[in-house]
């Protein structure tokens, strides 16, 4: 019996052991990407069958971008879905313990994408291993990540149930009295891109603080996390409009019945951008570029424009909405250092 | 008497230590450098980086925009509701214990709410009840009294949020206050009502201030708790414009990048000094007061009577305990049946959609999947962990012994959000590189329950009397086969229970799985909060309904195993 409790404990601590030894998939060696043509990258990348997809998009872009994928090459798509956050921070534990799992990502958050690209975290990319990027304008591509997307386009959703006319589709609509107590706000500091919506008005020589301020005095029904929450406080009719409103969100939602509205805000419009990179240690390296590849081409771009409700860096593309006019992008770095002013003028703190 | 003395055990301690000594002493200083080690370790990487002491961490914490305020607003709703909590409980626990408005399901499944439904679900629950427009307690008030568009209620507020506090922390004092009371000689009392007191005067002048210790203890553990306390204001603090301490360290290292573990850690210091300010206050008020002892087995006490006032009483109890628990189970069922959250009340429309969805969508399936296996194994051994230290400690006297013992009761007293950072933090760096696995999240939840596990290993231990181990002393067993074949069998109806209520912890935990699972290895508490900002409520309602089912289930196990083992007692 003494061996048999000896052995048992022995056992408990071997398991402990193993368990923590199992924990994480570490691969620190990467294989070498093809140095041929396209045609032996994709051989190569079948031989490798597989991508991991780190996304911020929602669901149903992501289902249709990998079974397209994956029914135009074979190769199986490992999709993650992420908030922003949570997709940074994963990424950078990842790069810096060594244990890569990601391949490719999509984020929203520029200052991420870029700090990540002026540590050589990303893959320099070049057209012989991604053709699809001599279509691109330079204004989208940095050497190591592009502006793959320009979109969802933010706006004002509604509650077509209690706002049965006249919604409010402008930035000074949205101060009209008739809205006060009835907006869902989506919390600025949730993500940068929605502080950066924030702060195209805050920088906007027509709107501005004033606007902020007036906003703030319309008086909130209540305060969502993100859009996802704020949509389905709308279909419940916890306020009337909800600020900041995205179609994707909404869609499931419209899908099942739910009475809801959308329309965008312009002059400004203020832009969600998407970004996609490579990791330089991707442990699919020809596999995660074959998917870059075709997330830039216009098969892929078509379909993820028309299911996120963005428009293309491509430009026209067929069942896609067109880039926003007065599209205004704010520096990142500006957008982190005036999020305290934002929630402070919009009485959040 | 000398010659009876158990000589191959002096000699077997004397000579060289056996297989199981071994193995105990290891585990012993394993699970003190699990605990000591991140936290020593982020302590000073924050405040001496690279042996420099330095105090910007905090500098920078106190800078950080309105942190004023929140702490302000910690402090207010975690005394509020402590306060609160304290006065329920002890009324609650006059009445089962002292008087004849005593519920047995009351005292029974009071203690264990917080267990039954999560306070995440809860709050979920309660949002989706009294959301000022959408509420469906509110609409069905807006129904009866024929008012407005909004309210009567508000959930998202600081009266919303000290109710779900004060509902969370009840237990927690009504535990060591229905324990002293039931043990209190009620002579005192007595003799005050010979005096003309009546019994609820006799209770307040008499009863409470003897069991000033148990009172006391309860609050503390009720503001330590309070603190510590994350998933209620992370759903409802942001539409109340709060935000509370907890909630600002997961901010500081979740949202933007790269996380601000300097600042967090400081707060995270912050949240220890204000529990280190309460212990010391909580043994000031022990020492300087003059109390009733608590009478020894033989403490008799007569029963109360309170006559007709009785059936309100327990109306009240019941009341509170179906607001803890059945109400907010129902809103979940409510809206986890629906297509969308919507404020009408109708049975039209109903779906069993969400369900499948829970067991199609990869995140919730396997969240229930790996939460579900991480608490089957976590309980299992975190309560054979906690036996052997519990014997370790209470069967040796050296320095060891004593750290272990200390170190097994320190997680308590630190806030679990400070322990997941330093977690995070030092378990990402090599050469642990565990971020993002599940021996990590295992590793985290042995140490946060560790307190819990170890308290009850150590109550079925001493309930074991010592001949038994000793008569197999004698007999020349050495202590692994003590411990195997006479200590453990003894011990098991207690660790029984304990299992149960481990499992049910480990699977409802929700703060340190905030920062240490990830969406590749998900757990439950972790796919929830995603959820809450990029998920569909009806989805979240019904994950909440199947893992409360799960909870309750195991508490009736708990429950079933406890009275079991009453049973066996009764009989021997």
């Amino acid at each position: 019996m003494k061996r048999r409790v000896s052995v048992a404990l022995a056992l408990l601590l071997t398991c402990a052991g193993a368990l923590s030894a199992c924990g994480s998939d570490t691969t620190d060696s990467t294989p070498g990407v093809s140095t041929g043509d396209f045609d032996s990258l994709v051989a190569a990348a079948k031989k490798e069958g597989t991508v991991t997809w780190y996304s911020v998009s929602a669901p149903v872009t992501v289902d249709a971008i990998v079974a397209d994928f994956t029914k135009k090459y074979g190769i199986n798509v490992d999709a993650v879905r992420l908030s922003s956050a949570p997709e940074a921070q994963r990424i950078s534990t990842e790069v810096k313990s060594g244990s890569v799992n990601v391949d490719v990502f999509t984020h929203g958050d520029a200052s991420f994408v870029e700090a990540g690209a002026k540590d050589g975290w990303w893959a320099t990319l070049d057209t012989n291993e991604v053709p699809e990027l001599a279509a691109w304008s330079a204004d989208f591509v940095k050497p190591s990540y592009v502006n793959m997307s320009i979109g969802p386009l933010g706006g004002v959703a509604y509650n077509k149930d209690l706002v049965k006319s006249d919604p409010p589709c402008t930035w000074d609509a949205l101060l009209d009295p008739r809205w006060k107590g009835q907006i869902i706000l989506t919390n600025p500091a949730t993500t940068a891109a929605y502080t950066h919506f924030f702060d195209v008005v805050l920088h906007s020589p027509t709107l501005g603080e004033a606007w902020l301020t007036k906003f703030k005095d319309q008086g909130f029904a209540t305060v969502a996390e993100s859009s996802v929450p704020a949509s389905q406080m709308l279909a419940a009719g916890e306020g009337q409009i909800s600020v900041i409103g995205l179609i994707p969100p909404m869609q499931p939602l419209i899908d099942q019945g739910a009475p809801l509205g959308f329309c965008a805000l312009d002059n400004p419009a203020p832009a969600f951008r998407t970004f996609a990179a490579v990791l330089e240690k991707a442990r699919h390296p020809n596999a995660s570029r074959l998917f870059m590849n075709y997330l830039l081409s216009k098969e892929g771009q078509t379909i993820y424009a028309q299911k996120s409700s963005a428009a293309s860096p491509l430009g026209d593309l067929p069942g896609v909405v067109p880039m926003p006019k007065n599209l205004v992008i704010q520096p990142p770095e500006q957008v982190a250092a005036d999020l305290p002013k934002i929630q402070s003028l919009l009485g959040l703190s | 008497m000398a010659l009876s003395l158990p000589v191959p055990r002096v000699r077997r301690a004397v000579r060289t230590p056996g297989p199981y000594t071994i193995v105990t002493g290891i585990l012993a200083a394993g699970v003190v450098f699990v605990v000591l080690y991140p936290l020593l370790r982020l302590a000073f990487e924050v405040f001496a980086p690279g042996g420099r002491p330095t105090i910007e961490p905090f500098q920078r914490a106190f800078a950080l925009p309105d942190i004023g305020t929140t702490i302000a607003n910690t402090a207010l709703i975690v005394l509020l509701s402590t306060g609160l909590s304290v006065v329920i409980a002890a009324g609650f626990a006059w009445l089962n214990e002292r008087t004849d408005a005593r519920l047995g399901v009351v005292a029974d499944l009071l203690p264990l709410m917080p267990l039954v439904v999560p306070a995440l679900m809860g709050a979920v629950g309660w949002v989706f009840l009294l959301s000022p427009r959408a509420g469906v307690l509110n609409v069905l008030l807006r129904d009866l009294t024929g008012g407005g568009e909004s309210g009567p209620l508000n959930i998202s507020s600081l009266w919303g949020l000290v109710f779900m506090y004060t509902l969370i922390l009840t237990p927690y004092v009504y535990l060591p206050v229905s324990a002293a009371l039931s043990q209190l000689d009620s002579s005192l009392e007595e003799a005050a009502r010979i005096n003309g007191d009546g019994p609820f005067r006799a209770m307040v002048r008499v009863t409470l201030p003897a069991i000033k210790p148990a009172l006391t203890a309860g609050a503390f553990t009720a503001f330590v708790i309070g603190l510590a306390t994350f998933s209620i204001p992370m759903i409802i603090g942001p539409a109340a414009h709060i935000d509370v301490l907890s909630v600002r360290i997961y901010r500081l290292m979740t949202q933007g990048y790269p996380p601000d573990t300097n600042a967090a850690t400081a707060l995270g210091a912050l949240l220890m000094f204000f529990v280190l300010i309460a212990w010391l206050l909580q043994r000031r008020v022990v020492r300087g007061g003059a109390y009733a002892k608590i009478g020894g087995k033989g403490a008799q006490h007569g029963t109360v009577s309170l006559g007709w006032w009785r059936w309100p009483a327990r109306l009240v109890m019941v009341v509170f305990l179906l607001v803890g628990s059945v109400v907010p189970f129902l809103a979940l069922l409510y809206i986890s049946l629906r297509g969308f959250w919507t404020a009408d009340l109708t049975l039209r429309g109903m779906t069993l959609s969400n369900y499948q969805d829970v067991f199609s969508n990869p995140s919730t399936w396997s969240g229930i999947k790996v939460s579900v296996t991480l608490a089957a194994i976590g309980s299992v051994l975190g309560m054979v962990l906690a036996a052997i230290l519990a014997v370790y400690v209470q069967s040796r006297t050296g320095l060891l012994s004593r750290v272990v013992d200390g170190v097994t009761k320190l997680p308590s007293a630190i806030n679990h959000i400070v322990i997941a950072v330093a977690f995070v933090t030092v378990f990402s760096l090599p050469p642990f590189r565990m971020y993002g696995s599940i021996s990590l999240l295992l590793l985290a939840y042995l140490v946060l329950f560790l307190p819990q596990a170890n308290l009850t290993a150590g109550a079925a231990y001493t309930q074991i009397s010592s001949e038994m181990m000793e008569a197999s002393a004698v007999s020349g067993a050495a202590r692994g086969r003590t411990f195997g074949r006479i200590t453990l069998p003894l011990m098991m109806p207690g660790l029984a229970g304990g299992v149960a209520i481990l499992f049910v912890s480990i699977a409802g935990e929700i703060t340190a799985s905030s920062l240490l699972a990830t969406s590749g290895r998900p757990v439950i508490g972790f796919v929830v909060l995603d959820l809450w900002t990029s998920g569909t409520f009806p989805l979240i309602a019904a994950l909440g309904t199947l893992m409360t089912v799960i909870s309750a289930t195991a508490v009736a196990v708990a429950l079933y195993l406890g009275k079991f083992r009453a049973a066996a007692r009764a009989r021997a």
